[in-house]
């Protein structure tokens, strides 16, 4: 598993544009942070906090990076690809899945993770507890792991890479939505995005133990 | 032990294509049937693809019903393995990787001796990859080696080095299947016939 494991993770943390979409949300927000000044002149959103007003654009941009992160850190694999590497190692299937999803949850976690500096940045101009920055980032991990079970388990259905996104996009959409107006908080939010996520990642599990080309003419 | 019972595949109708078949353990049986059939049926055993009826029992037990079993008893060494972006070194620990008592060191034998192990898989050509992958093969540790044309690339130089391969395989008692080998090659103890 470690040799599967590190083979993914040095695919998933290959392509050089994932670096520059991981520093997107970073970017985002320290540029809200620069530009805030003395707050003179800059519209405040209901009665928001600066901070809270920082990690809604934070999320806002996150929305939109983590289904993309997730999808570019899983390689395309196709299902015949998939087989013959479950041949080739004599790994379960279920196991090389698994592997490659804790890759790309590396990915998307870093991606959530380097915006942090400028969050406790922005909470401490706010004047908030600092610990509730580690709780918002654990409901952000929590949802990046949605999107990479969501990438997972769109990429044998949506060939498109453009609509698996826009998908994606939705489904984390609904997904922190739920989250946020059901959740009384943070770890709440984290919970019902990591069970959801939990529950989908089983389900590919099971089916691809049990994948096989189903006639001979579909043979890798 | 191989035992395929009235194994048959390919859509419904036209269903000539029957296997039925037993290679005991440690034998080395050629498969003789065409390119494609050939492929079908190391596909079917190995886990690749799911017969249409029948029965394949490895070392007794029915794995019919259970490809990702057939996958983890088998290794399906293939002109077209999956050329990944590791070292030679990397990938034949990866060919044992998910297989219980499988040691890459087991690949370390004279005909490969003056391989560089550092060099990148993805860089080989077809013909080094098509050797690496039987060295994978023995690296794997699988009781049941299925070996579809191994000479199909490659000059003489690296059909000998494939054939040392081979032989090891068979001292080492692994039970083979190969496609594409003449029927009287000294490397095969019987033949199958397979498909129509």
């Amino acid at each position: 598993m470690r040799r599967l494991l590190r083979l993914a993770l040095d695919t998933a943390l290959a392509p050089p544009a994932l670096l520059w979409a991981g520093t997107l949300p970073a970017a985002a927000m320290a540029v809200f942070v620069a530009s805030w000044g003395d707050g003179a002149g800059i519209p405040t959103w209901h009665a928001w906090s600066f901070y809270e007003q920082a990690r809604a654009i934070e999320g806002g941009v996150l929305l939109l990076v983590l289904p993309w992160v997730a999808q570019r850190a899983l390689p395309a694999q196709s299902r015949a690809d998939h087989l013959w590497l479950a041949a080739f190692t004599g790994a379960r299937p279920s196991w090389l899945l698994l592997s490659r999803g804790g890759a790309a949850c590396a990915a998307a976690a870093l991606t959530v993770l380097t915006a942090t500096p400028v969050a406790l940045l922005a909470q401490r101009m706010s004047g908030g507890p600092l610990t509730r920055v580690m709780f918002d980032d654990t409901a952000w991990l929590g949802l990046a792991g949605a999107s990479v079970v969501t990438a997972l388990w769109l990429e044998r259905r949506i060939c498109s890479p453009v609509a698996a996104w826009i998908t994606n996009v939705a489904v984390l959409g609904v997904l922190a939505g739920s989250a946020w107006r059901v959740a009384p908080s943070a770890q709440a939010a984290a919970l019902i995005g990591g069970l959801a996520a939990a529950g989908l990642l089983a389900l590919e599990m099971r089916r691809a133990d049990r994948d096989a080309a189903p006639a001979v003419g579909d043979v890798p | 032990m191989i035992d395929t019972r009235a194994l048959t595949w390919g859509p419904a109708g036209v269903a000539a294509n029957q296997l039925t078949a037993i290679v005991t353990q440690g034998a080395c049986a050629a498969v003789s049937a065409t390119h494609a059939t050939g492929l079908a049926v190391l596909a079917l055993i190995g886990g690749l693809a799911n017969p249409s009826s029948g029965q394949i029992l490895l070392d007794g037990h029915d794995v019919t019903a259970d490809p990702a079993a057939r996958r983890r008893e088998t290794f399906c060494a293939h002109p077209n393995l999956p050329a990944l972006p590791v070292t030679v070194r990397e990938y034949l620990e990866l060919a044992s990787a998910g297989r219980r008592g499988s040691d890459a060191q087991r690949a370390a034998t004279p005909a490969i001796a003056d391989l560089d192990l550092t060099r990148r898989v993805d860089a080989l050509d077809e013909a080094a990859r098509q050797t690496i992958g039987l060295a994978a093969a023995l690296a794997s540790g699988a009781a049941i080696l299925l070996l579809h044309t191994p000479f199909a690339t490659g000059g003489a130089d690296d059909h000998a080095r494939r054939r040392a391969l081979i032989t090891e395989a068979r001292h080492r008692g692994h039970t083979l299947l190969i496609t594409g080998v003449n029927a009287r090659d000294p490397l095969v103890d019987l033949t199958i016939e397979a498909g129509r």
